[in-house]
């Protein structure tokens, strides 16, 4: 978590008019902000009398005001507008000596901030005021704070687009309709078209996603559904779910998907449908797939809970198949600030039975065709979620920044690194490598300060949830060495280069055993 | 006058703002010996600078891209020459502004 600053009026004019005779360190303190690219915040109600203070020293220099005004136009790309928070402690010393630097204070709390001031009685009475010798005092003691990266930073992700997220409540509060409204209504056009689909429907969350198409195709007791073995347990669960049974069938070893050449020996004739999972955010070999449900007249799912933005061939996932489920659980590439999902398809017949399903069975209020269920994208997740999809493009390039910075450090070491398929453009949900001494590997990472995850640490086949079918260890051997083996490095939006080459260096210092398969095995270009 | 400063990466910065006479002077400094790694280095290396409203700092590519082009726009805007000249304080200002603007 970068450390957060807002600057007092004071600083910023010290900026804009040159003051050096009041402060001679203005030019270090915007340096520093720039060198180390951070936002200058501002409190809403400063920004009036910035101007006006401005214009008013600007007239008396006889400096034209067109001119002055490019000045604070560029400056102000660096900054980020606060709201002005509306809980006011009227008795408070502060806002009781001077509402305008309590306002202020109130502002830098929301985000937890520092506030960079001249003004010594405001330092004297605020806590979270330091003077600008303080703060170039503290940008020494930071070079010797050590570097930790954690595994995901959703907060400083939201920093980014505060104000959007900010607007986007108000919205929603003002419009006074909190279901099923314009927010869901245009989030759902905006997803559609994103991904390429006819029709969007928000549902509830990923595994009701896929839940409610099972449902609208009929599948349900006595069908079995084909699921990978190598998947998050959701997968598995949106077929028992609607009834059905989840048949799983084994990962290509190399890109940890379903294996299509696998799939035909698990179809019976109570087989209704495939659900490719396009894992850690890279598709399914799709072609095959479909290639075998068109043989077999199965319905194909795409469970793309991990793959938003992902290309199979050119063509974003969501529409490779029949239907497609998505999450917008928070730390997906379009996470909510909540539980959300949705379902994609250009099936109108499907679409219009999954709105129904999820709807309490129902198209007109209180009519009720079928037992349906409640599972509904609510108006807030769908308004911060149109705020989000407008940076998802962005953010899914600095995965792959990331990614690629790992592919290229790494692809020396003995590490199994993902495999990446010619016709898949991968979005990078999560960076997995492959190590037969994990545990090794992530404590060794762990005292660098390195915070990574497992995923997942047990197959579905495996947990007490599913213990009534009867599987046992060794039955899906391949799933079971993915999950003996896989670590998931750090990786989101925002992760700066520093943090990159502190896993890199850790990672390249590992001395790593082969993991199981043979030589033989391992795509040409990780060798 | 004795005062406590930092060095940092050939600058010295003070505790708290100073105007001062001149733009370039002669200070002494105590350089705590285990700060001290080379003399003959040291005497070879970056020259100490002060903070403050130095004209003859060279303005080069040490500065980052950004701030290049915010100078350049505020010497074109406001003059290469120009200096501030105190005037009222922001306080005053803000005085009048809510004078003008609620009267």
């Amino acid at each position: 978590m970068p450390r957060l600053y807002l600057w007092d009026t004071n600083i910023v004019l010290d900026v804009l008019l040159k003051r050096a005779q009041v402060n001679p360190y203005y030019e270090e303190i915007y340096i520093s902000f720039i060198k180390n690219d951070w936002t200058i915040y501002l409190a809403a109600h400063q920004l009036c009398t910035i101007e006006y203070i401005y214009s008013k020293e600007c007239s008396r220099a006889n400096i034209t005001l067109s001119e002055a005004w490019k000045v604070w136009a560029l400056f102000r790309q660096r900054v980020t507008v606060l709201k002005t928070p509306s809980t006011h402690d009227w008795q408070s010393p502060l806002a009781q000596f001077d509402l305008m630097d309590y306002q202020i204070e109130c502002a830098a709390k929301l985000i937890e901030a520092k506030i960079i001031s001249r003004n010594e009685q405001f330092i004297a009475r605020s806590s979270s005021s330091i003077s600008p010798v303080q703060f170039l005092q503290s940008l020494i003691q930071d070079e010797n704070v050590e570097l930790t990266v954690p595994f995901l930073d959703l907060k400083t992700q939201h920093f980014e687009i505060r104000p959007q997220l900010e607007a986007a409540f108000d919205r929603t509060l003002n419009s006074g309709w909190y279901i099923l409204g314009n927010e869901v209504k245009q989030f759902e056009l905006e997803f559609a078209y994103y991904c390429e689909a006819k029709h969007c429907i928000g549902v509830g969350n990923g595994l009701e996603a896929l839940h409610l198409i099972l449902r609208a195709y009929g599948i349900g007791a006595g069908d079995e559904v084909i699921v990978p073995s190598n998947t998050y347990i959701a997968t598995w669960l949106a077929a028992s779910y609607a009834g059905a049974t989840p048949v799983p069938v084994e990962p290509d070893e190399r890109t940890y998907n379903i294996d299509p050449e696998l799939i035909e020996q698990a179809i019976t004739t109570r087989t209704k449908a495939i659900i490719a999972v396009h894992l850690y955010g890279q598709p399914a070999d799709m072609d095959a797939i479909n290639a075998i449900a068109k043989k077999y007249k199965l319905k194909v799912v795409e469970d793309a809970a991990q793959a938003h933005g992902a290309l199979y061939k050119g063509k974003r996932v969501g529409t490779l198949g029949d239907a497609a489920g998505f999450s917008f659980y928070p730390g997906k590439n379009l996470g909510a600030i909540g539980d959300g999902g949705a379902v994609t398809t250009n099936d109108p017949d499907l679409a219009e039975k999954v709105r129904v399903l999820s709807n309490y069975g129902s198209r007109v209020k209180y009519q009720n065709d079928v037992k349906g269920f409640n599972s509904r994208l609510d108006e807030l997740q769908a308004a911060f979620l149109r705020e989000k999809l407008r940076k998802l493009e962005e953010w899914n390039g600095q995965r792959k920044v990331i990614a690629s910075a790992y592919l290229s450090a790494l692809k020396n070491s003995k590490f199994i690194l993902p495999c990446v398929p010619e016709w898949a453009d991968p979005v990078w949900h999560l960076f997995v490598v492959r190590d037969q001494q994990r545990e090794k590997l992530q404590k060794k990472l762990s005292e660098a300060r390195v915070a990574t995850m497992i995923h997942y640490p047990i197959p579905p086949h495996l947990q007490q949830a599913y213990s009534d079918y009867g599987y046992n260890k060794g039955n899906f051997p391949i799933a079971e060495r993915i999950h003996d083996e896989v670590l998931s490095l750090p990786m989101f939006p925002g992760m700066n280069e520093s943090q990159t080459n502190l896993v890199i260096s850790v990672c390249s210092t590992h001395e790593i055993k082969r993991a199981s398969y043979s030589e033989d095995e391992i795509p040409r270009e990780q060798r | 006058m004795l005062v406590e400063a930092i060095y940092d990466n050939g600058r010295v910065i003070f505790p708290m703002p100073y105007r001062f006479a001149h733009n370039r002077f002669t200070i002494k400094i105590d350089l705590p010996d285990i700060e001290v790694v080379d003399e003959g280095m040291a005497s070879q290396g970056k020259a100490a600078e002060m903070l403050g409203d130095d004209e003859s700092k060279p303005f080069n590519s040490e500065y980052p891209d950004e701030y290049i082009r915010f100078k350049k726009l505020q010497d074109a805007s406001f003059g290469k020459q120009y200096e501030y000249v105190l005037g009222k304080t922001d306080r005053e200002l803000i005085q009048e502004y809510w004078l003008e603007k609620h009267a």
